[in-house]
This record gives structure tokens, C-alpha cells and sequence, in this order.
């Protein structure tokens, strides 16, 4: 018995203080702690605790409740999105005579106002350069906060911290008369220097607190051994802030792929329409066309979704890290 | 070895050789420290943020004491409060900041209750803990026009979820967006689907990071689980629930895209309208800018009046 509890006890291990010729892996009876599991269970008892008592099923039934109500949409969605119009008009959830097809996402597709072909490749465009771009400048602008002295270091903090208050109505009319100026209206460039901008408040914030935690002693043995700030930056800075900059690049993708604002104020040509954009066009004049919004509207949300359930880890990690300290 | 910064750096020159350390000094030292000769690496982003936020909000607020209408170039001379006295006095700006009002306490409130109700639950001890989390958070990942669309589906009159558990419950089908009245509650309820994920994560750190011997300490002295909870673990997440308020309190105004996109239009359901969706709708649907940019100020200061009490009071403990 006291052998086969020997893993579960090893915690308990070092305690004994005599040398044991067996390396410590057994325990002799008296040095056996109270929390040692005892004798095997009888088969009656092991079904007793297997079966949830009234409590805990009650927790139980109150989480998958919630958690089912949660998915109901969801499921609403996704079965909109494979049935004809006339089956789910009455209801998608008579599922008796269940046709399955792929018409509504063949029509969102090549949809004659607002194709999601064009809006998807168009907002990959946009979200892929506003994603890396700010990654790189954001560990940028960040390593000054967490390691050099400068004057009014505190000042520019508070504003880049207000960046993250400040509602993106606010900015849109001065953005607009900017771009109409430089004659980036209308453009991808444009878009994408707005996002970059606007995403790089949290993401210096984010950063500097995580750099802030890697030990100075590092970079200091490197400057002894002659490194350059440079060099420190690339080969140390870098390297280490990988996480930080995963949970950086899930979040401002989702974000940036989800935007609808910017895009609906400063993308005015319909071939340049992206994703977000297009969904409501898609609702159809006389009838409103459930099957294809349901279908485009999954289209549109099918890749920040996969990276969600990907990199999850990271994205909880950047939420919330974004209030506590 | 070189120095790491500026103060450093004055300090090494003092100390040995009682140098007295005049300003030339202290510049030359200033424009050799790492910081200034590192500028090429962060002045682009601080270059691209000045220009994206803080000459938009510059903008705003200059256009916003004029009378411009986005024809032409805003005239300077003659400035004044004419707009914000105009929205103050009309009506439908003030039920708009109304409205926003309803909708940030409601919304904030209720997801943080449903929050730490979960989180609470989920960290007492759960099979499937992971999934169950996954599922709870996975909304937070969707665009706000595909949560319209969503909501829309199940809100809808005809066909939508809701109106069979009410038809079924006995009473009449009900237009959710349709009516005034409850038009706002309908908003704010598909938002806490979206975020209330999000207090829950938030909690469920906050919970996992307190010592488990305060639980056990009271289970000896026989407090039972709900009352541990009120009584001792609640009150910790004090912190934590702020920091999640803010960040909630911050989604809530972006509401916008969720407003536009249940309509298609500028003009959301009746009984829903908020300062950004009125702001945008004066500036780019009808051209009045400078009547907007009047709306968006107004709209910062809400917004700072959440954040800023939160930030100074992180900046007194020394937490940023």
C-alpha cells in the first residue's frame, strides 16, 4: 500500500531529514502524512462519489444552462446559415425534414452588392500589415517607457493611457480632413495608418508593463559584454517579449478585423468595402435574406474565432493584463 | 560601463570630481543618453500616434467652437460655445445622453454581476472548467456587426428564439428592437452575452491568485461556502472589479457598430440612441461638423469621467 502511494505522498518527501538508502522514494509507515490517501474504496463508495450530490449537481446544471443559452445564438446562426430560406422562416429549430445546403454561402460569396470573396481578401489586407506593423512599433515605443529616464515621462504616459478613454468618434472628423489632405481617402494606406495609430495606446501600455518585469541584470550583462542598445533591443528585448506580443497580435487582429467605424468612415468605394462593412448590405431589399447574412456573417467571423480558440491562452492573458497590474 | 540614463549620469560627474554641473552639461549628457539617441526607433510610433489620436482630438475641439459645416475650411475667427450650447438645449441630444447613460450603468453593471456570478461558479471546482470558460468568452471575439446580426436573428418579431419561449410562456410575440421601451434593454442584453465574458475572466484571475487558506480557514470555523464567499473572497476582488468596470464601461461607448449595423443606417432602433450614434450621424449624414465635434467633446468628457478617477487612484498606489 505504502508503495503504490509513494507518488502522491513525494511532496512530503523532503521533509524527512535521514539519509535513506533508497534515494527517498519510499516512506517508512510513521512518516507517512495524514493526507496520504488510505485503504482502496470499497465499489460502493467509489459510485458514491462519482455521482454528484444535489449540490454539485445543481452547479453543474446552473453552468451548462447558462453556457447552452450562450450557444443558442450561435447555433441559431449556424443553422440559418445551411438551410434554405423557406425552412427557417417558420423556425430553425424544427429540425424534421432538414434539407442541408450550401446556397446561401455560395450566394454570400458572389453576392451581388457586397461579395464576401472581394470583402474577406480586402479586410486581410488591411488587418495583416496593421497587425505586424504595431507589434513592431509598439515594443518600440514601449522599451523607453520601461528603461530610460526622460522628461516628462510621466505626462506622456497619462497621454497615452487617455488613448485608451478617448472613443473613436472623437478622432474620425480630424482623421478624415488628414487623410483627404495627404490623399490617403479612400485608401487601404490610409486605413491602415489609422489603425496602427489608434491601436498602439493599449499596446505601449500592455508592453511597457511586461518589459518592465524582464530583469535589468540581463541587459546590463550584455552591455558589459559590449553589446549595443541595438543589439540588446533585438537579440534580449525581442526574444523574451515573445508572449506579450502573441497576446499584442491576437488581440489587435481581432480588434482591427472587427473594426467596423474607420472602415465605414473612411472606405467610401464599394469594391473596397471589407468585411464588416458588407454584412448589413447584405439584407436583401423585398425580403430580409436571413440564409445569406447568417452564412456571410459567419464568413466574417470565422477567422478571428479560430485564432481565438488557437491562442486563447494568449488572448486572456492581454485582457487581463489590460486592469491588473 | 555606459549609463543607463540621465539622472545616472549627472550623478557620476558630481560625485567625484565636485564638478559643478552647469546646464551645457546636463544637455550634452541629455543628448547622449540612450534616449535621445534612440529617438529614430521610437519617434515613428510617437509621431503616428500624435497624428492619429491627439491631432484628431485637436481637430475636434478646434472645429467644435466653430460653426463649420464640412464645406470648405473651418473659420477661426470667430469662436464661440454656440454649439454646445445648441446640444445642450435640444432634445434629442439630451435623451441621447440619457440613453448612453442607461446604457453604461446597465450594461457595466449587469456584466460584472454576471461576471463574478461565473467566475465564482467556475472556480468552485467544475468539470470542463476550460470549455465552459471558452464558451463564456468566445462572443468577445466577434466583430459588433455580427453580434447585430445575431441579436437581430433571435430578436426577430417572426422567426426568432425569444418570441417562442414568450408565445409559449402565454403572452403575445414582442418586437424587442421594434419598441421604444424596451428597444435599450434589448441592446444592453445582447451586449452582456458579448462581454460579460469578460468580467468573468477577469474575476476568475483575481479569484485564483488569493491564498486558498482563507477558504479553508473559514470552512473550519463553519462559515458555510455562500457566506465564505460574501463575506471574505468577494470583498478581495475589489481591484480586480474596478479595472474590469472601466474596460466594460469603455466597450459600452464603443457601441456604436452595434447600433449602426441593427438598422444599416445612421439612425438606430427608436429608444437607442446614443451620443456616438448622434454624433455621426450630425458630422457625416448631414455635414454638420462643427455641431458634432461638439457632441464627440462632450462624449470625451463622459468617457473621462469614467477613466479618470480609476486611473489617478491606480497612479496613487503606485500601480502604473
Amino acid at each position: 500500500m505504502v508503495e503504490d502511494n509513494a507518488p502522491d505522498s513525494r511532496t512530503d518527501r523532503d521533509a524527512g531529514t535521514e539519509a535513506k538508502s533508497d534515494g527517498g522514494r519510499y516512506l517508512s509507515v510513521e512518516e507517512i502524512p495524514e493526507t496520504a490517501p488510505t485503504a482502496d474504496l470499497t465499489w460502493q463508495e467509489r459510485i458514491a462519489n462519482v455521482v454528484p450530490s444535489k449540490r454539485r449537481g445543481l452547479k453543474y446544471v446552473v453552468a451548462i444552462t447558462i453556457a447552452l443559452l450562450w450557444i443558442v445564438p450561435f447555433i441559431g446562426l449556424f443553422m440559418a446559415s445551411i438551410r434554405p430560406l423557406s425552412e427557417i422562416i417558420g423556425g430553425w429549430w424544427h429540425i424534421e425534414g432538414m434539407t442541408i445546403t450550401f446556397e446561401n454561402y455560395y450566394q454570400a460569396w458572389n453576392h451581388s452588392t457586397a461579395p464576401m470573396s472581394v470583402a474577406l481578401r480586402n479586410t486581410f489586407i488591411v488587418t495583416i500589415p496593421a497587425v505586424l506593423v504595431v507589434m513592431l512599433l509598439g515594443v518600440m515605443a514601449a522599451y523607453p517607457f520601461a528603461r530610460f529616464e526622460f522628461p516628462l515621462k510621466t505626462t506622456l504616459f497619462f497621454l497615452i493611457l487617455l488613448i485608451m478613454a478617448a472613443p473613436p468618434e472623437l478622432v474620425a472628423m480630424g482623421n478624415y480632413n488628414a487623410l483627404q489632405r495627404f490623399g490617403l481617402f479612400d485608401t487601404y494606406m490610409g486605413l491602415i495608418l489609422i489603425h496602427i495609430g489608434w491601436g498602439l495606446g493599449w499596446v505601449v501600455l500592455f508592453l511597457r508593463n511586461y518589459l518592465l518585469g524582464i530583469p535589468k541584470e540581463l541587459e546590463e550583462a550584455a552591455r558589459i559584454d559590449g553589446a549595443s542598445r541595438y543589439q540588446i533591443f533585438r537579440t534580449i528585448i525581442l526574444p523574451l517579449s515573445t508572449p506579450a506580443l502573441v497576446s499584442v497580435a491576437v488581440i489587435q487582429f481581432t480588434w482591427v478585423w472587427n473594426a467596423f467605424f474607420f472602415p465605414l468612415v473612411f472606405m467610401r468605394s464599394p469594391e473596397l468595402y471589407l468585411a464588416p462593412q458588407a454584412l448589413p448590405l447584405m439584407r436583401g431589399r423585398v425580403q430580409v435574406e436571413w440564409g445569406i447574412i447568417a452564412a456571410g456573417s459567419i464568413m466574417t467571423m470565422a477567422v478571428p474565432v479560430i485564432l481565438f480558440l488557437l491562442l486563447e491562452r494568449y488572448y486572456k492573458r492581454g485582457m487581463v493584463a489590460a486592469v491588473a497590474d | 560601463m555606459a549609463t543607463h540614463d540621465t539622472t545616472e549620469a549627472t550623478d557620476s560627474t558630481t560625485g567625484p570630481s565636485k564638478e559643478v554641473v552647469t546646464w551645457k552639461t546636463k544637455l550634452r549628457y541629455f543628448l547622449n543618453s540612450d534616449f535621445v539617441r534612440s529617438s529614430p526607433y521610437w519617434g515613428i510610433p510617437f509621431v503616428l500616434m500624435g497624428i492619429a489620436v491627439y491631432g484628431g482630438i485637436g481637430y475636434n475641439l478646434a472645429i467644435s467652437f466653430t460653426d463649420y459645416a464640412g464645406i470648405g475650411r473651418p473659420e477661426f475667427s470667430n469662436l464661440s460655445l454656440e454649439m454646445y450650447r445648441t446640444a445642450l438645449a435640444d432634445g434629442s441630444f439630451r435623451q441621447a445622453a440619457f440613453q448612453n447613460f442607461v446604457l453604461l450603468v446597465g450594461f457595466t453593471s449587469v456584466s460584472l454581476a454576471l461576471g463574478l456570478f461565473l467566475a465564482v461558479l467556475l472556480d468552485y471546482g467544475i468539470r470542463y472548467k476550460e470549455t465552459i470558460q471558452t464558451i463564456y468568452l468566445l462572443p468577445m471575439a466577434l466583430s459588433f456587426v455580427v453580434t447585430a446580426q445575431v441579436w437581430l436573428w433571435m430578436y426577430s418579431p417572426g422567426n426568432g428564439v425569444l418570441n417562442v419561449f414568450v408565445t409559449a410562456l402565454g403572452f403575445g410575440s414582442i418586437d424587442w428592437l421594434g419598441n421604444p421601451r424596451i428597444a435599450l434593454a434589448a441592446v444592453i442584453f445582447a451586449l452582456v452575452w458579448q462581454f460579460s465574458g469578460y468580467a468573468m475572466v477577469v474575476f476568475l484571475a483575481g479569484l485564483q491568485s488569493l491564498p486558498s487558506d482563507q477558504f479553508e480557514a473559514a470552512k473550519v470555523d463553519g462559515a458555510s461556502t455562500a457566506k465564505t464567499y460574501i463575506r471574505i473572497i468577494i470583498p478581495q476582488l475589489k481591484q480586480a472589479s474596478v479595472g474590469a468596470a472601466v474596460v466594460l464601461m469603455l466597450f459600452a461607448l464603443k457601441a456604436f457598430d452595434f447600433l449602426y449595423a441593427i438598422t444599416g443606417d445612421y439612425r438606430p432602433p427608436n429608444g437607442t440612441d446614443i451620443l456616438a450614434t448622434l454624433m455621426v450621424r450630425e458630422a457625416f449624414q448631414y455635414g454638420q461638423w462643427a455641431y458634432g465635434a461638439a457632441i464627440a467633446t462632450m462624449l470625451l468628457l463622459l468617457s473621462l469621467s469614467v477613466i479618470a478617477p480609476y486611473l489617478v487612484y491606480q497612479y496613487r498606489q503606485g500601480a502604473l
